[in-house]
């Protein structure tokens, strides 16, 4: 176990990291949902500079049947900029509140936190990304993901045409007994201001990610 | 010989007035070339940026060659640190500019 830790932070320490940008660009706004075999999530998002945005978030954890709504702020730490290829380091934070859909009332609610790194590499050709996320949800949930992917464009598209990535995604939740690990194969394809994601885990739990930047 | 001589002085001219005319018209085109442009979703951020200000006319991204074409609307241009500046705020950086 502890091998294959390491693996995934050496992995993401010598290739860097992503997801799909939680910045845009100055006065652009970000819609996106995000579904897997963990949670399902919605999320809106306004960049008032192309390094910061803010929004909110609602999320619903479905084996443990709860939901966050929290406010969120993500900040571009820095972008390196080169010809051919690019990179970014994110922070994302968030705070609100966690909600359980059963068990006694009085204890149905509490204060949610989250925090994160996230970063990213890719040129034309080659993606790669690395995630976490630290969340804080009193009694109700408190745990730490990570998340890696890395990715292949089978083509070069022009500006405008529809791109087409095949993706490998690794989840690790290091607090679950069992399936720590998820892997989902995925392709990604993004036309003009609208991306999704299609895909379904070794273990058949299907991945369904949708994001548009207006 | 004579004539020949003035026909082609008269093409000559017309000619030039042409490429003034056409260049007064167009305003100034602008080519920036980027570094970090590597998606669409880096040049739609480009082309936004640009097509906001008053002064353009016309903004061309190619990302096979990370290419930025600016036209400038008639008797408009736009500095180099304009330029920059604007490129930056949409979160990439210039390798070079040419005009």
């Amino acid at each position: 176990m502890r091998t294959s830790i390491i693996a995934i932070f050496l992995m993401c320490a010598v290739c860097a990291p992503a997801w799909a940008r939680p910045v845009s660009y100055a006065g652009g706004w970000t819609l996106a949902t995000y579904n897997d075999g963990d949670s399902d999530s919605g999320i809106i998002h306004y960049s008032p500079k192309a390094d910061r945005s803010l929004g909110i978030r609602a999320e619903y954890f479905r084996e443990k049947d709860w939901l966050m709504t929290a406010g969120q702020f993500n900040a571009l730490v820095k972008r390196w900029n080169e010809p051919g290829w690019q990179a970014n380091a994110y922070v994302k934070s968030g705070a609100g509140w966690a909600y359980k859909c059963d068990g006694p009332p009085e204890n149905r609610s509490e204060l949610a936190l989250f925090s994160g790194f996230a970063a990213d590499w890719e040129n034309r050709r080659y993606y790669i990304s690395y995630e976490n996320r630290l969340l804080y949800a009193g009694h109700i949930h408190r745990d730490i993901e990570q998340k890696a992917r890395v990715g292949i464009a089978p083509y070069i598209g022009g500006y405008g045409d529809i791109h087409t990535w095949l993706m490998c995604e690794v989840r690790y939740f290091p607090g679950m007994k069992h399936d720590q690990f998820m892997v989902t194969p995925l392709v990604r394809f993004f036309k003009g201001a609208v991306m999704a994601e299609v895909g379904c885990s070794i273990k058949g739990d299907v991945l369904f990610n949708w994001v548009m930047f207006f | 010989m004579r004539i020949v001589i003035s026909v082609v002085l008269v093409i000559v001219i017309f000619s030039c007035m042409a490429c003034f005319a056409k260049s007064s018209v167009n305003g100034e085109t602008i080519n920036v070339t980027l570094k970090g442009l590597v998606c669409d979703f880096c040049a739609r951020a480009i082309e936004k940026t640009f097509a906001k200000q008053a002064d353009v006319e016309k903004v061309d991204v190619d990302l096979d060659s990370a290419l930025l074409v600016v036209e400038m609307k008639p008797g408009k241009t736009m500095d180099d640190g304009t330029v920059a500046r604007l490129v930056a705020e949409a979160g990439y950086e210039v390798e070079s500019v040419r005009r």
